[in-house]
């Protein structure tokens, strides 16, 4: 009796453990297709999107220091001043800790400025946030490489 | 004792007071658990101090520097207690601190200056930071941190 009861704590145990690590995995899973739409929303300009993805009480900085709020980030990245012809975002990593996602990658795009071409190359650090069952942007910094 | 109605309805008023007061005081608890927090961590920087950076950061830290280098927890303070650089002053200018539920996002301008181990050289580091903290039970600890040159 005692070890079937050890045993059935165990399975217990063992099934709370496969329970918590199935939800990572779905929170990962989340949060990159999250940080992927980002993406796609920065490249098409997409004010609907962009904000569909962010927290209201988005931080959003540039490789210059420059800091916006949600609304200012996404009427700037909408505005049509500057066309994205590529963005990548390579090597990405995504560790999930609790209600936070801590999104890293090194972002390499080419735009359209003043009918000039230029590319830029950084580091970013993106933090996201789970509200209810939903994974939205909280805060980004970028780093000029 | 006995308690009237209007006794009853005092009580009533000032427990939907403590209620509808009970967020905002939250909110500045929080506020200044992480101010204090901060400057903590400025403080654990300037002194190289392996034991108040540990106790500040969570295990699952990820700090990046400008030149876009990360770091985990252990790595991070290894390097900031090494010794191959003193910092002679860090400012963490103009901060400011949003509370979203169990995250904190803190910015500031960090202005420092750093003397080099090897050949006394001075440093001086201008940088714009993100931290990013988190509420687990009561305490509020490091998570994540970006800078980006000025």
């Amino acid at each position: 009796m005692e070890t079937f009861v050890a045993r059935r704590d165990e399975a217990v145990i063992d099934s709370v453990k496969i329970k918590k690590e199935k939800m990572m995995t779905m929170d990962h899973e989340a949060v990159a297709k999250n940080v992927e739409a980002f993406r796609l929303a920065q490249i098409a300009a997409d004010a609907k999107a962009l904000s569909a993805l962010c927290s209201e009480d988005l931080s959003y900085s540039h490789s210059s220091g420059f800091l916006e709020d949600k609304a200012a980030f996404v009427a700037n990245a909408t505005d049509g001043k500057t066309e994205f012809l590529s963005i990548a975002y390579k090597d990405p990593t995504i560790k999930i800790v609790g209600p936070a996602a801590i999104v890293r990658f090194h972002w390499m795009a080419e735009m359209m400025t003043d009918g000039k071409k230029v590319a830029n190359s950084l580091h970013i650090l993106m933090n996201w946030l789970k509200q209810g069952d939903e994974w939205k942007l909280l805060s980004r910094s970028a780093t000029k490489l | 004792m006995t308690i009237n109605r209007r006794d009853l309805a005092l009580s009533a008023l000032a427990a939907s007071a403590v209620a509808l007061a009970t967020p905002a005081l939250a909110a500045s608890a929080d506020d200044e658990a992480v101010a204090k927090q901060v400057e903590a961590f400025r403080l654990a920087q300037i002194a190289a101090d392996p034991k108040a950076l540990g106790a500040l950061c969570w295990d699952d830290l990820s700090y990046s520097h400008s030149s876009g280098k990360v770091e985990d927890k252990a790595t991070f303070i290894a390097n900031a207690t090494d010794g191959k650089s003193k910092f002679l002053s860090i400012a963490y200018q103009d901060p400011t601190i949003k509370i979203v539920g169990p995250a904190a996002i803190v910015r500031f301008h960090w202005v420092a200056e750093q003397e080099m181990a090897a050949d006394g050289k001075k440093v001086p580091t201008n940088l714009h930071i993100l931290m990013n903290w988190q509420k687990q039970g009561d305490q509020w600890k490091l998570l994540s941190r970006a800078a980006t040159k000025l």
